[in-house]
C-alpha cells in the first residue's frame, strides 16, 4: 500500500527524488509546503491522500492536475519547478487517471442521441430540398442551450412539447413550399414609372416643387437621405408603391432591373452643418441598396403605421444588393432576388446625408445666393414667392441617387416545377402506385441512412388513411412527407454501438464541417463502405468547399461566444458609431474572414493571438483608426489563398468599395482576436468593460483554463464614477482579501491589458467618465512576467502556445464530439498536440487531426 | 378505436407557452391569478426599500403611489436566490435556478407563471400570457422558462396581445385551424410506431433522450384535443379597439389595461409584463439615453436621478393595476409580483432583489425586513413556494425552497 508514501516522502526526501517519480517529486518539493495537515490550505491536505486513485480521490487528484496544468499552482510568488519537472508530474498524473477511468467507462464518455439545433435543422432542410431560399423554418424555434458556448451537446440539446409544435409547424411549412403539383404559375411583369415612393420627405418635396413649376410630373426620382437617418431603428427606405400594398402574389424569383444614376456627388459643403455634421463621405461612389420588407399584419387603414414600416428597418428584412453608382451617367443595374409573397423589394441610399428634410431645405435657402449663378438666383426668388419654400428642392444640389425606370418580373421559374419538388418526385408524374417508392427514397435521404425492414409501415399507413379521409392522391403523399420531417430519425442523429457505422460517420462529419446532412459524395462513399479509409480527403474536400463556411461560423460562435455579439447590444446614445457604420456585422465579419483565411492557408494558429494583419472594411477600419485614405491605398489586392467572395459585400450587386481588405497592421496591439472589436465588444456589456468579464472569458477560451465561480456572499464592486477612482484601484482593494486573490490574481491581469479597449472595441489611453478622465493602466503581471500594455501581454501569451493550441484542441473536439471531455481523453488530446506540434501548429492540420483521432469515429 | 381519446381525461399536465387550452365552462369564484411584472436591470435600494418596518412604514420616494395601498401590499427585504453572475443571474428570477443548473434540479428551472400554469391546465384559453412592453435592445428579462429548460418568448406588441384575447377567428379560418389539428394529430401517430421501433435499439441513456421526444408526443396529443375545444369559440367581447404598437412608455400602460382585461374575462389566469431594456428615456422626460446606461449610473448624481425616474415611472403603473383590480373586486384572487434577477443595477449584483408582492388575499404588512445575516437567509423561493400553495397547487417544493413564508414568518 501507498497510503503512507508521503509521510515517508517526507521524511526521507533523498527518496523522492530517486524514485522516478515525478509526481513524487512535485508533491514533496512544491506541494505539500502549504498542503499539509497542519497548513492544510485551501482546505486541501494532500498529506494523507492516496496515491492509488480510489472513488474516493479521484476528483482531488483531477483538481490537483487542473492547477498544476494551468500553472495556477505553485502560486507566482512561490518557488516554480522546472517545465520538465512539471511536464513528468503532470503526465504521471494523467496516466494514473486514465488508467483508473478507463478501468470503469463511464456512460458519459459517449455521446448521448444528438438532436439537430437550429442551424443543423435549417441547413439539412436546405439541403434536403435544393431550397437555396425563402424563410427560415426555424425562426419560431426557441434557442437551443449552449454548453461551454456551443450547441451540439446532446445532454443540452432538449426536446419540449413547445419544440414538437414547432416541428409539425415547420414541417407544414416546409413542404408547402417545396411541393408543387399545381401549373406553373404565370410570369407578372411590373414596369414603373417616377415617383417610385410616396411617402413624405425631401424627396417627394422635390417631385412636387418640380410638378408645380413645370406642370409635368418630374421624370425621375432621387434619393437624398442615408438609411439610418431616423435613428434606431433605422428609417428612410424607399419602397416600390406600385408592389408594396400588398407585395409580390407569391413567393419565387424576381428580376429586377433599375436604371439610375449618381448626382451631385460633391455639391455638399458640409462646414455648413456646423453642429450636426453630415456624415457624407465625397470621396466615396454614390450607392445604392436593395432589400426586401413587408407590410403583412398591419392594418390597411392606418396609414401612418404603413408608412413608418414601410420606410424602416424591419427584423425579416434581408439585404440583397448594394451598388457603386458612376457620376452623372445611367446604368442598368439588374439582379435576381428571392421574394416571399406579400413582400416587395425597396431602395436606399446607404451612405447618404443624414440631413433632415428640413435642414435641407434651409441649406438650400441659405445657400441659394452663393451657389446659383445670378439668373437662377432670379428665378429661384421668384419661384419662391409663387410656389413656397419647398420650390429649393428643385434648385438645390445635394447628393443623390437618381432613379429613372424599374422593371420587375418574376416569379421567373425557368423550370417546372422546381428543383425542390422534383428531388422528391423525379420527372414523372406521381399517382398512388409510387408512394411506397417515393417514400422510401425521400426518408433515406431525409434520416440520412438506409431505410430499416417495416420502419415505414406507420408512415405509409398515413397516406392510406388520408386518402380514404377524402384527400388526393397528391395531398395525402405530402403529409408522409411531413411524418418523415417530424420522425425521431430526423429529428436526431441515431448512433449505436461503440464504434460508428459508415452512416453515422458520414453524418457525424458533415455536421461538424458543415453543420448539414451528408452530401452525395459522403453518402455514396458510407453505401461502399469506403467512409472510414477516406475520411482524411473527405475532411479536407469539405474544408476547401463553402459548405465548411458554417463550420466556421457555428465554430466561432462557440468557442469565441460570437452569438452573443449583439445580445447587450451598444448604448446608442453613446456608441452611435457602432449603428451609423453598421459596424456590427463588420466585426462579426473580420473574425469569420480571419478564421477562414487560416484554415484556407493552414495558417499557423498564433496568428489567432498575435499577427500583423487583420481583414476589415472601411468602416471598420476607422474604428481601428485607419484613416480612409489608407484603407483606400490597400485597395482590392487580391489576398494569397483566401477566395475573392470572402472580402466582398454580402449579396448581388456591385460595390468594390464596400469591401473587406486584409490590413497590415504596422502596431501589435490589434493583431489577433483579442484585437478584434468583435471579442471586445461581447466581452462588455455595451455601456461599460469590466476587467473580470474579460479576464474570466480569456482564462475560458484562450487558455482553457476557467477560474471557480466566485464564493457566495462575496460583497460586489459598486462602481463609482463621481470621483477618480478606476476599477483597476476598485479590484486591488478587492484582491486584499486573500479568499478572492487566489483567482483574481489570474483573472484581472489579462483583463487590465483589454482594459486599452472600450465597450466597441476602439483604443482608449483614459476612461471618459470623471474629472479629469483616469488614465487606464493596463498594465500587470501574467504567470511570472510583468507587462507593461496589451503589446507586452500578447507577448507573454505567445509564451503560452502549448496551452492555447490545447484549449482550441478541446474546443473542437467539444464541438465535433457533442459532449464534455473526459479524463480519458487526454492521451487522443496528448497524441494530436503532439502530431500538430510538428508543423507549429497549424489550424487545418489541427481540425483534420480531430477527424481522424480514433475518438471522432467513436460514439 | 382512436387512441387519442383515451388521452382526454383530466389531470393531464401541461407544459405549453401560451396555448390554447380547454375549458370547464364557467370559472369558479375561487380562481386564483397570478401577475408577475419584472425588470432586467433592479432598483435603487434607498428609493425601493422602506427603512422602517411593518404595516405602518413610511414609504421611500418609489412607493409613493402605493400609499393608498396600504395593507395591500408589501415590500420584502433581503430576499433572493444566492446567485451570482450579474446580467447572466437575472434570468434565474422567477425560477430560483440558474440553466447551468437546471439539469439537477427536480423541476428543472421552472418558472413560477409556467408552474402555475401546469396546475392552471384547461382552466382558460391561455394557460399562460408573457408578454413584453417592448424591445430588449440593451437588455432583456429572459423571465419564463419551461420544465424542460425552454425560454418562452414575450409577445412584445400591443396589438398582437390584443389580437390574441379579443379577435376571434374567421369561421374559415377556425375550420382550416382544426383540421389543422387533426392532420397533426395523424402525423404524430405515425411517427410515435416509428419512434417506439427506434427505441427498442438504442442505448438506456440514448433511450432516455428519447424518452422526452415520446413525452412530448403524448403532451402535443392531449394539447391538440384541448385547443380544439376553444377553436370554434368565440372570445370575449370588450369595449376596446386595437391598440397601436409604441415604445416601452407606450405601449406599458396599454399592456396593463391589456392583462386586467383579460383577467377579468378569464381569458387567462396567469400574466407576466417584462419591463425590457429598450425602455424609451425620452418617454419620462429624460435625456435619449438607455435604460441600461442609467442603470449603470456609478453613483453619477445625473445618471442616479434618471434611473429612479424610470423606477417609479414603473412603480407608478403597477400602483395604478394593483388599484385597478381592487376596483373590478379582482385584487384578493390576484397575486401580483413586481420585481426583478438584479439587485444593485450598478454593482451588478443578484442579492437583495427588490420584491413587492401585492393582492392575493395575504395579510400585507408594508414592508417585511427578513434576517440578513447569511445563516439566516430566507431563500426568495420560499416566497413562490407560499404563492404556489395560496393560488391553490399542493406542491412542498418550488426552486430553491427551504420552506414557506407562511404569513411572512
Amino acid at each position: 500500500m501507498r497510503r503512507l508514501a508521503i509521510l515517508i516522502l517526507l521524511a526521507l526526501p533523498a527518496f523522492a527524488a530517486q524514485a522516478g517519480s515525478g509526481l513524487d517529486a512535485l508533491l514533496s518539493n512544491s506541494c505539500l509546503d502549504c498542503h499539509d495537515d497542519a497548513t492544510e490550505k485551501g482546505g486541501l491536505s494532500l498529506e494523507t491522500v492516496d496515491f492509488e486513485i480510489t472513488e474516493t480521490n479521484a476528483k482531488i487528484w483531477e483538481h490537483c492536475l487542473e492547477q498544476v496544468e494551468s500553472r495556477f499552482m505553485p502560486p507566482p510568488d512561490k518557488a516554480q519547478p522546472t517545465d520538465e519537472e512539471r511536464e513528468a508530474a503532470i503526465l504521471e498524473l494523467e496516466e494514473r487517471l486514465v488508467a483508473y477511468h478507463s478501468s470503469k467507462p463511464k456512460e458519459s464518455s459517449q455521446a448521448v442521441l444528438r438532436r439537430l439545433n437550429r442551424t443543423e435543422y435549417r441547413n439539412t432542410i436546405r439541403d434536403l430540398f435544393q431550397m437555396e431560399s425563402g424563410q427560415d423554418p426555424t425562426a419560431e424555434f426557441p434557442g437551443d442551450q449552449r454548453s461551454h458556448g456551443f450547441a451540439t451537446n446532446g445532454e443540452k440539446l432538449v426536446t419540449s412539447s413547445f419544440l414538437l409544435r414547432q416541428y409539425l409547424e415547420a414541417a407544414e411549412e416546409v413542404i408547402d413550399r417545396a411541393i408543387h403539383f399545381e401549373p406553373k404559375p404565370e410570369t407578372q411583369v411590373w414596369k414603373m414609372k417616377p415617383p417610385f415612393d410616396r411617402t413624405t420627405g425631401q424627396e417627394i418635396s422635390q417631385a412636387v416643387g418640380y410638378f408645380r413649376k413645370l406642370g409635368q410630373p418630374q421624370p425621375y426620382q432621387d434619393l437624398c437621405q442615408r438609411i439610418g437617418a431616423g435613428g434606431a431603428p433605422f428609417g428612410k427606405y424607399h419602397p416600390l408603391d406600385d408592389v408594396s400594398d400588398s407585395g409580390v402574389p407569391m413567393n419565387g424569383w424576381y428580376r429586377v432591373r433599375i436604371l439610375a444614376e449618381a448626382k451631385f456627388r460633391h455639391a455638399l459643403k458640409q462646414e455648413r452643418f456646423k453642429r450636426w455634421p453630415s456624415l457624407w463621405d465625397e470621396s466615396e461612389p454614390v450607392r445604392l441598396s436593395l432589400s426586401t420588407a413587408s407590410l403583412q399584419g398591419i392594418d390597411p387603414q392606418n396609414k401612418e403605421a404603413r408608412d413608418y414600416a414601410a420606410t424602416h428597418e424591419q427584423a425579416s428584412q434581408q439585404h440583397i444588393a448594394t451598388w457603386d453608382l458612376p457620376d452623372d451617367e445611367r446604368v442598368w443595374l439588374e439582379c435576381r432576388m428571392w421574394l416571399e409573397k406579400g413582400q416587395f423589394p425597396r431602395l436606399g441610399f446607404p451612405n447618404g446625408p443624414t440631413n433632415s428634410n428640413y435642414r435641407m431645405n434651409t441649406y438650400f435657402n441659405e445657400l441659394a445666393k452663393d451657389t446659383l449663378s445670378p439668373e437662377a438666383f432670379a428665378e429661384f426668388e421668384a419661384d419662391q414667392k409663387k410656389y413656397g419654400g419647398w420650390i429649393s428642392f428643385h434648385f438645390g444640389e445635394s447628393p443623390r441617387v437618381r432613379l429613372h425606370e424599374i422593371e420587375l418580373e418574376g416569379p421567373l421559374n425557368e423550370t417546372w416545377p422546381p428543383a425542390s419538388h422534383r428531388v422528391v418526385f423525379g420527372d414523372e408524374a406521381y399517382d398512388a402506385s409510387r408512394a411506397g417508392e417515393v417514400l422510401h427514397e425521400f426518408a433515406e435521404r431525409a434520416w440520412r441512412r438506409p431505410v430499416k425492414e417495416g420502419e415505414l409501415t406507420s408512415i405509409l399507413k398515413l397516406t392510406e388513411q388520408a386518402g380514404k379521409s377524402g384527400m388526393t392522391e397528391q395531398a395525402a403523399i405530402q403529409e408522409a412527407l411531413k411524418a418523415v420531417l417530424c420522425s425521431p430519425a430526423f429529428i436526431y442523429r441515431e448512433e449505436r454501438g461503440d464504434e460508428l457505422n459508415e452512416y453515422e460517420l458520414a453524418s457525424r462529419l458533415s455536421y461538424f464541417l458543415t453543420a448539414s446532412m451528408p452530401d452525395e459524395p459522403l453518402l455514396e462513399l458510407a453505401a461502399g463502405g469506403e467512409l472510414r479509409a477516406n475520411l482524411r480527403a473527405q475532411a479536407e474536400r469539405l474544408l476547401s468547399s463553402p459548405r465548411s463556411d458554417e463550420f466556421v461560423n457555428e465554430f466561432l460562435d462557440g468557442w469565441l461566444h460570437l452569438h452573443e455579439l449583439g445580445s447587450m447590444a451598444p448604448d446608442p446614445h453613446r456608441f452611435r458609431v457602432y449603428y451609423d457604420d453598421r459596424l456590427e456585422p463588420a466585426m462579426r465579419r473580420e473574425t469569420r474572414v480571419y478564421f477562414r483565411h487560416l484554415i484556407e492557408t493552414n495558417g499557423p494558429i498564433a496568428n489567432l493571438l498575435d499577427s500583423d494583419y487583420t481583414f476589415a472594411n472601411k468602416e471598420l477600419a476607422a474604428l481601428y483608426r485607419i484613416k480612409p485614405e489608407q484603407f483606400a491605398q490597400i485597395g482590392e489586392q487580391e489576398v494569397d489563398g483566401l477566395p475573392a467572395r470572402y472580402l466582398r459585400q454580402d449579396g448581388v450587386g456591385d460595390s468594390p468599395t464596400t469591401r473587406f481588405a486584409r490590413i497590415p497592421l504596422t502596431d501589435r496591439r490589434r493583431g489577433g482576436v483579442l484585437g478584434h472589436a468583435s471579442v471586445l465588444t461581447l466581452t462588455a456589456n455595451g455601456v461599460d468593460t469590466s476587467p473580470v468579464i474579460r479576464g474570466v472569458w480569456l482564462l475560458e477560451n484562450i487558455l482553457g483554463t476557467p477560474p471557480s465561480p466566485p464564493p457566495p456572499d462575496i460583497p460586489a464592486i459598486e462602481p463609482d464614477i463621481r470621483g477618480a477612482t478606476t476599477i483597476r484601484e476598485q479590484l486591488e482593494k478587492h484582491r486584499e482579501s486573500s479568499a478572492c486573490s487566489s483567482c483574481h490574481n489570474h483573472i484581472d491581469p489579462p483583463g487590465f491589458a483589454l482594459e486599452s479597449f472600450d465597450p466597441i472595441g476602439k483604443w482608449r489611453g483614459h476612461y471618459p467618465v470623471g474629472n479629469p478622465y483616469p488614465k487606464v493602466d493596463p498594465s500587470g503581471r501574467f504567470g511570472g512576467t510583468e507587462f507593461p500594455d496589451m503589446i507586452g501581454f500578447k507577448a507573454a501569451l505567445m509564451e503560452r502556445e502549448d496551452a492555447f493550441a490545447r484549449c482550441l484542441l478541446e474546443k473542437l473536439l467539444v464541438h465535433a464530439l457533442g459532449r464534455d471531455l473526459e479524463i480519458t481523453d487526454r492521451p487522443a488530446i496528448r497524441e494530436i498536440l503532439a502530431k500538430t506540434k510538428e508543423q507549429g501548429y497549424r489550424l487545418r492540420d489541427l481540425v483534420v487531426a480531430v477527424v481522424e483521432s480514433p475518438r471522432f469515429a467513436r460514439k | 378505436m382512436n387512441r387519442r381519446h383515451f388521452l382526454r381525461g383530466p389531470g393531464a399536465c401541461l407544459a405549453l407557452p401560451f396555448l390554447e387550452t380547454f375549458a370547464r365552462a364557467e370559472t369558479p369564484p375561487t380562481a386564483q391569478r397570478f401577475v408577475c411584472v419584472a425588470n432586467p436591470f433592479g432598483m435603487i435600494a434607498d428609493a425601493f426599500f422602506p427603512s422602517e418596518t411593518g404595516l405602518e412604514a413610511a414609504l421611500p420616494e418609489n412607493l409613493t403611489a402605493f400609499e393608498e395601498l396600504r395593507g395591500k401590499f408589501t415590500v420584502f427585504s433581503n430576499l433572493d436566490h444566492g446567485i451570482s453572475g450579474g446580467h447572466a443571474g437575472t434570468h434565474a428570477f422567477l425560477s430560483g435556478v440558474r440553466t447551468q443548473e437546471a439539469s439537477v434540479m427536480p423541476d428543472g428551472n421552472v418558472t413560477l407563471d409556467q408552474f402555475l400554469a401546469e396546475a392552471n391546465a384547461g382552466k382558460t384559453r391561455f394557460p399562460v400570457l408573457n408578454t413584453s412592453a417592448g424591445s430588449n435592445r440593451g437588455g432583456s428579462c429572459e423571465l419564463s422558462w419551461t420544465r424542460s429548460g425552454v425560454l418562452v418568448p414575450a409577445i412584445q406588441k400591443v396589438s398582437r396581445v390584443f389580437k390574441l384575447l379579443f379577435v376571434s377567428d374567421s369561421e374559415a379560418a377556425a375550420t382550416a385551424r382544426s383540421e389543422r389539428y387533426d392532420r397533426h394529430g395523424s402525423i404524430l401517430d405515425a411517427v410515435l410506431e416509428q419512434a417506439n421501433t427506434m427505441q427498442k435499439r438504442l442505448s438506456r441513456r440514448d433511450q432516455a433522450k428519447l424518452d422526452q421526444y415520446l413525452t412530448s408526443v403524448r403532451e402535443v396529443e392531449v394539447a391538440i384535443e384541448q385547443e380544439k375545444e376553444w377553436v370554434h369559440r368565440p372570445r370575449p367581447e370588450v369595449d376596446l379597439t386595437e391598440p397601436k404598437d409604441g415604445t416601452v412608455t407606450e405601449q406599458l400602460p396599454i399592456l396593463f389595461d391589456l392583462i386586467a382585461l383579460a383577467l377579468e374575462t378569464n381569458s387567462t389566469h396567469i400574466a407576466t409584463i417584462e419591463v425590457p431594456g429598450g425602455f424609451d428615456a425620452k418617454g419620462v422626460g429624460l435625456n435619449p439615453k438607455g435604460y441600461h446606461a442609467y442603470s449603470h449610473h456609478g453613483k453619477d448624481p445625473t445618471l442616479m436621478a434618471g434611473q429612479r425616474a424610470i423606477e417609479k415611472y414603473q412603480l407608478d403603473h403597477v400602483a395604478k393595476f394593483v388599484a385597478k383590480l381592487d376596483a373590478l373586486g379582482l385584487l384578493d384572487s390576484t397575486q401580483i409580483l413586481f420585481g426583478s434577477g438584479m439587485g444593485d443595477g450598478s454593482a451588478h449584483t443578484n442579492s437583495k432583489l427588490p420584491i413587492l408582492l401585492a393582492g392575493g388575499g395575504h395579510q400585507h404588512v408594508t414592508h417585511a425586513a427578513l434576517p440578513s445575516e447569511k445563516s439566516r437567509r430566507i431563500p426568495l423561493s420560499n416566497l413562490y413556494l407560499t404563492m404556489a400553495q395560496r393560488f391553490g397547487v399542493e406542491t412542498e417544493r418550488f426552486g430553491q425552497s427551504t420552506g414557506t413564508l407562511g404569513e411572512f414568518a
